[in-house]
This record gives C-alpha cells, sequence and structure tokens, in this order.
C-alpha cells in the first residue's frame, strides 16, 4: 500500500520534492529510527502548506536582514519609518509562514494577508527588498493560497471513472464496505461512523437541506483536512483525508440522504462556488489594497512640498521672529534680534540659525559649540571686512569655553584641511577652495598665520588680539580690509566654528 | 456539535487503519495550480503596477539599507535642510563587524538628477560577484527624497554650496537630534540648504522615507558594475 501511494503521489504536481522519492523509498526500507523521523516528518510536511511557509519565511527574513543586518543587532543607530516597516513586513511575513505551518486552517486568511504585505513591502521596504522579498513573498502566499488538503488524483480518478459509467459506490462517501480498497475510497469508514450521526442529527440539517448543502463542500474540505491539525487526535482518521471527525458530518450526511450519486452532484459545483468565493476575496482584497496603496500616490509628491509651503515669509516678518516658521519647531530659535529672514529661500527660516548679522562685541552665541579636537588649515587665506570682536563665553557640552569671536563679510580659503578627531577616530575634510560669505562669524580657540613674512598667532588675551581688538573698537580693520583684503598663509585654525550666509566648497572630499 | 459522541466511535474504529496509512501521508494535501493562479496571476500584476507607477515617479518607496556597503552617485543633489555630524556604524567590512567611524548627512528633502546607486557583493562558495544597481532621475525629471540619511565613510563632490551655514556646532545643537552613539560635544555642521555636483559616496547605511525614482531601473549583474570604479565589495555574509 505504502508503496502504491506513494508512487501516484509523486506523479502529481507537487514542487521541490526532487528528494522525496528516492529518500523515503530507500530509507523506509531499512526502517531505522531516521527513516520513521523521516516519514513522520514527511507526513507532516504534506498535511499543511509546508512550501508556502518556506517560501514565507524567505521573503520575510530577507525583507528583514536588509535594514536591519544580523550582525549591526544591538546598535541600530536609525530606524526611520523604512526600517521599521521593513522590519515589521518581515517579521509578519515569517510569523506568517509559521502559522501556516502550525495552523493551516486559517490559510486563506495568512495568505491573503501575506500577499498584501508582500505588495506592500515593495513601497515600504527597499523596493520589496530589492523585488525579491515581494516575489517570495507571493510565491509562497499563492502557495499558500493554493494548497488543499487531499489529492487532486482522486478527483481525476474519480472524473475518469464518471466518464467510463460504473462503479459510482466506490466513488462516493457511501461505501459500505470498509474493505472496498481504501487506497482508493478511504471515505468508508467515515460513512459508516456517520451512521450514528443520523440518528442524532438529522433534524439540524432537515429544517434547511439548501443552506445546509450549500455549506456542504467547505466542510467536506475541512473534513478532508489533516486532522493532526486539531490539538488531540494527530493522526487521527486517517483512513482518509476526507471525513474527520469532527467535521465531516455535513458531506457525508448529505451523501447519505441523497443516495450514491448526490454528493458529485454537489460536491461539483460548490466547490465552484467556494474557489469562485476565495477568487471574489482575494480580487476584492487586492483591489482594495491597490486602491488603498495608490491613494497615497498624491501625497509623496505633496511631501517635498511642505518645505517650500512653509514659506510664509510674510507672515513670519509680520510675526515676531522668534517662531517665524510654523513647521519648525525648535523652540531655540536663536534670533534675538528682529532681523527677518534673510531672503535665503524657502527653508532659510526652519533652521535655528543664528542669523549671523553685525552682532555686538563679545555676543557669546546662544547654542553649544563642539569640543571636539578640531583643526582647521588652510594654505591662504583672504579675509574681507575682517574684524576681532573680543573673548566671548562659548556654551559646549562640557561647559562654557573662552574663545575669540572674529566676523567678516567674506573668508575665501584655498587648499583646506579639516581633521577632526573624536571617539577616537580622525575625520578628515579636505577642499580645494571653501568660501564663506556674508556675515561670516568664526570662534576659534586659536588661529594663527603669515603675513608675508610675518607670522602671527592670535590667542584669547594675547598682544596681537588686544591690538586687533583696538583696531576694531576704532572701525579700522573691517574698512580696511575690506577695501584691502588681508592675506594669510598656512593659516591654522584651532576648534574653530564658522557660521555664514553661504559656503562654497570645491573639490570637496570627506572620508 | 451533534456529532460530539461520533469523533472517538470514528477514532477508534479508524485506529488500527490509521497506523498503516500514516507513514504514506495521511490528510495530504496538493497545491491546486489554478487556485495558484488565482492569487499569483493578479498579485505579479499588481506589483508591475506599482513599479510602472515607481518608474513613472508617481509612487514613492521607502528604503532602509544598512549593513553593507554600497555606493551612490549623482550628477548633482540639492536638499533643503541638511545637517552633519560625526558617528559610527557597526558594518560589515575586512576587518569584521566592528564600528566603522562615518560622517552621517541627513537631508530633510532632496532633490537628485542622475542617481545611481550600487551595491557589489561577492557571493559565497566561489560564485561569484554581483552588483545590484539602482537607478533614477535620469530623464529630465529629477528623483526626490525626504528624510534622506545617509551614514558615509567617503563623500565627496566638485562644487559644494550651502546656505545659512554653520561649522563647528555641537551635534546636540542640531536642529535634529542626532542618535545616542554620536555622543555629544562632536564636531558637526548644519545648513539651511545644500547643492552639490558630482557626488559621490561610499556609504554604509542609507535610508529614506520616501523616494521617488522617475526613471528607474534596477539591474542585477554578475561581476563588479559599480557606480564609479574603486568602490568597496562586501563579503556576503548575514
Amino acid at each position: 500500500m505504502t508503496d502504491d501511494i506513494q508512487s501516484a503521489e509523486f506523479g502529481g504536481p507537487v514542487p521541490a520534492e526532487a528528494g522525496g522519492p528516492v529518500g523515503p523509498a530507500a530509507v523506509a526500507k531499512t526502517g531505522t529510527a531516521i527513516g520513521r523521523g523521516w516519514r513522520r516528518y514527511r507526513a507532516w510536511r504534506r498535511s499543511r502548506p509546508f512550501w508556502a511557509g518556506i517560501w514565507l519565511i524567505i521573503a520575510g527574513a530577507e525583507l528583514l536582514l536588509i535594514p536591519l543586518p544580523i550582525h549591526s543587532m544591538g546598535v541600530i543607530l536609525h530606524i526611520g519609518i523604512g526600517g521599521i516597516s521593513g522590519i515589521l513586513i518581515g517579521a509578519i511575513l515569517i510569523a506568517l509562514g509559521l502559522l501556516l505551518w502550525f495552523h493551516p486552517v486559517q490559510r486563506m486568511f495568512y495568505s491573503i494577508v501575506a500577499v498584501l504585505l508582500a505588495i506592500a513591502a515593495l513601497v515600504a521596504s527597499n523596493l520589496g527588498g530589492f523585488l525579491l522579498g515581494t516575489i517570495l513573498g507571493i510565491i509562497g502566499a499563492s502557495l499558500g493560497f493554493a494548497w488543499m488538503p487531499g489529492r487532486p488524483e482522486r478527483r481525476r480518478a474519480r472524473r475518469r471513472r464518471l466518464s467510463t459509467g460504473p462503479d459510482e459506490p466506490d466513488d462516493t462517501a457511501i461505501n459500505l464496505g470498509p474493505s472496498a480498497s481504501e487506497d482508493v475510497c478511504p471515505n468508508s469508514d467515515a460513512a459508516d461512523a456517520d451512521a450514528t450521526v443520523e440518528e442524532t442529527g438529522v433534524s439540524a440539517s432537515d429544517a434547511a437541506p439548501e443552506s445546509v448543502s450549500a455549506f456542504t463542500p467547505a466542510e467536506s474540505d475541512w473534513g478532508r483536512l489533516d486532522p493532526s491539525w486539531g490539538a488531540a487526535d494527530s493522526g487521527g482518521a486517517s483512513a482518509g483525508p476526507r471525513p474527520t471527525a469532527g467535521y465531516a458530518q455535513a458531506g457525508p450526511r448529505h451523501a447519505r440522504r441523497h443516495g450514491p450519486s448526490a454528493p458529485r452532484h454537489h460536491i461539483r459545483p460548490h466547490r465552484g462556488t467556494v474557489i469562485g468565493g476565495n477568487v471574489l476575496v482575494g480580487l476584492i482584497s487586492l483591489l482594495s489594497f491597490g486602491l488603498i496603496n495608490l491613494s497615497p500616490t498624491p501625497s509623496p509628491s505633496q511631501s517635498p512640498d511642505p518645505p517650500a509651503a512653509a514659506t510664509p515669509d510674510p507672515s513670519a516678518s509680520a510675526a515676531a521672529s522668534p517662531s517665524p516658521n510654523p513647521s519648525a519647531s525648535p523652540a531655540g530659535s536663536p534670533s534675538p534680534s528682529p532681523t527677518a529672514p534673510p531672503g535665503q529661500g524657502p527653508a532659510a527660516s526652519a533652521s535655528p540659525t543664528p542669523t549671523p548679522t553685525p552682532t555686538p562685541t563679545g555676543t557669546p552665541p546662544p547654542f553649544a559649540v563642539a569640543t571636539a579636537q578640531s583643526t582647521l588649515t588652510a594654505s591662504s587665506a583672504t579675509l574681507a571686512g575682517f574684524a576681532y570682536d573680543g573673548v566671548v563665553t562659548v556654551p559646549t557640552a562640557s561647559g562654557s569655553q573662552q574663545m575669540m569671536e572674529f566676523s567678516a563679510t567674506s573668508i575665501d580659503l584655498s587648499g583646506t584641511k579639516l581633521d577632526v578627531a573624536e571617539g577616537g577616530t580622525t575625520m578628515t575634510a579636505t577642499a580645494s577652495s571653501l568660501d564663506f560669505s556674508g556675515n561670516v562669524i568664526l570662534y576659534a580657540t586659536q588661529l594663527s598665520g603669515s603675513v608675508g613674512p610675518l607670522s602671527v598667532t592670535i590667542t584669547p588675551g594675547n598682544a596681537v588680539a588686544t591690538l586687533l581688538q583696538i583696531l576694531a573698537q576704532l572701525g579700522l580693520s573691517q574698512s580696511v580690509t575690506q577695501a584691502f583684503p588681508l592675506t594669510l598663509s598656512n593659516v591654522t585654525t584651532q576648534q574653530p566654528y564658522i557660521a555664514a550666509n553661504g559656503l562654497t566648497a570645491t573639490a570637496l572630499l570627506i572620508s | 456539535m451533534s456529532s460530539e459522541p461520533n469523533p472517538p466511535a470514528g477514532r477508534r474504529r479508524l485506529s488500527p487503519g490509521r497506523r498503516r496509512a500514516t507513514p504514506s501521508g495521511a490528510g495530504q494535501g496538493r497545491v491546486r495550480w489554478k487556485r495558484f493562479a488565482i492569487m499569483f496571476v493578479p498579485a505579479v500584476a499588481l506589483t508591475a503596477g506599482l513599479l510602472a507607477l515607481t518608474a513613472n515617479g508617481a509612487l514613492a518607496a521607502s528604503f532602509s539599507i544598512s549593513g553593507q556597503q554600497g555606493e551612490t552617485m549623482a550628477d548633482s543633489l540639492t536638499g533643503q535642510g541638511f545637517q552633519q555630524f560625526g558617528t559610527a556604524d557597526v558594518a560589515n567590512s575586512a576587518n569584521g563587524n566592528a564600528l566603522q567611524p562615518v560622517v552621517e548627512s541627513e537631508i530633510d528633502s532632496a532633490q537628485i538628477t542622475n542617481l545611481c546607486q550600487s551595491v557589489v557583493e561577492t557571493l559565497p562558495l566561489g560564485l561569484g560577484t554581483i552588483t545590484l544597481k539602482i537607478k533614477g532621475g535620469n530623464n529630465g525629471t529629477q528623483a526626490t527624497a525626504t528624510s534622506l540619511i545617509i551614514d558615509a565613510n567617503q563623500l565627496s563632490g566638485s562644487t559644494a554650496t550651502f546656505e545659512t551655514i554653520q561649522q563647528g556646532i555641537d551635534n546636540k545643537a542640531l536642529k535634529h537630534a542626532t542618535p545616542a552613539l554620536a555622543g555629544n560635544g562632536n564636531f558637526s555642521q548644519q545648513a539651511t540648504s545644500i547643492s552639490i555636483t558630482d557626488l559621490k559616496e561610499v556609504a554604509y547605511s542609507t535610508e529614506a522615507g520616501t523616494f521617488t525614482l522617475p526613471g528607474f531601473s534596477m539591474s542585477l549583474s554578475t561581476g563588479d558594475n559599480s557606480c564609479f570604479p574603486g568602490g568597496p565589495t562586501n563579503n556576503f555574509h548575514l
């Protein structure tokens, strides 16, 4: 019996079971524990949409791992909406795959949810894991959707027999002889068992035979499910997939009432309607998903707009400057001076820039300056409208710090290199030129350079600084350097902070 | 149900047969391929439709990639709301999975011309090298991205223009909060807008809340066909 059925089974269109025919047959002969284990595993596998689950689990893992590589677990820097949705969809697909295995009764629901998620991943997560996750998910979900308990061969056989005519009893639920070829029609036992139901439960179905018959195919489908899905009776009722104890009564009972030929008559059309119903549900869900999914289409195209839309410059100038922008939350908008955001384009007002205007001498910045060791060097610097504004107390992450404040209308650096040492590593940014323009403010703990043969170092409070401050207070340095920009060579700035209305960098390289 | 007393009886009666039947696969099921097509075909059609919408720039996709080094190249990138700071990423690199220093660039919204992104992966078992490449914004319509976050360990541009820039600000004083790993007191910069031409970067992670990719194309090829030469190659492992 085993061999017969096996060969018959493997004629069926089951995918990816290539190893099956050879392996189990060989193992079965040996009858080892491995063989028994294999057979048990195979029985388990075949009694549920196993491959559907596999595909869904792989799809989910793929979607999950792109935003969340397993080796960076624990140090997740940023999980934005893209990462979250990838992880969420991946995890749910894995869960659905497992549910298809362990709770296949709800496979329609799981499959439909899975296919929707797989398609949603296209939009929500790296184009569906670069399409792979979406495709695997669709395959898995479709397999889960298409999986039905029972063997199609029997239907084919039934059809064949129907065309040839005879042999009907053998074919239907009314097989009174349990001995009559279990292989072909394993329903006999349950049909017999059903005799008891006949007595107790007829009245219920009598009331509305049509409605009962409407549900019959579904019931009989369930009846053919592997009983091991139910908690306690694993492997029970195994003589025939069809009439499992709990569910099967409708089908056989029906069969009994209408006589041998009835079940076939009923089952066929009903099976059709069930498929039709599922198709309908599937299509509706797909369509509704499509609508849901398509409806946000305009929103992405709108989303770039808000910054542009958030340009109520007139209102911003009318309102007090502290909150010039409705969308900008930074409450610490550090513009005590009512300089309306200069016409710097839409987003200008959105950031808490200090709007570097000719600030009074020694005004501390209202924000923290980095404490990381940073050095800006330039082979040459050209300063226009340059002035030393004195020493200011600058807030930093580790308390306040005395720094020099310089201002200029423009600072053009060439051959620049910025080294930042932090966290044990050094980041370097080089550029062939850095041109700061418009309300340039520079804070530094030390500034040095050479003017011709003369090399100068300015630190807070040293002689040069004092001299420069006097010049600045007389208004000399600004006007002179405005007319004749000062050029320094081999400039080094320690711990620089520079703000400007504009910066143009050429040949920028950060590494 | 009224059949309550029935199952035990049935089961008892079936039990001798079950022992024989189980190995052959009791309660087996099969995939009905017509049913498969019923779900598969519409799903694939819908996927194709969504991809077409993506390629038209009508539909935005969300991206989040990390752990692999990828290249990004663009003829030009303009962005509003820019901030940049140094931090570290756990990344798959030649010397194992270690913390790599990276420069994180965050752009609220960006418009990109001629975008090319590629990941080169060396497969195990001598299966060779493959390149996954995505292109977009190359037929007159710019690709757009919102909430773009790129952790790069190398970044270059032939010209970069910033408006209202602050360089050397503490990363905790930036407009958007920075991750805890970035610490505080670290050197960072922010600008209200940025414009970079000939952008090239090597990134450990890329994330975009929404990404419209008009003229989108995705290709998988064998060999190293990265966007620009000299980029990194990843060794595939989980």
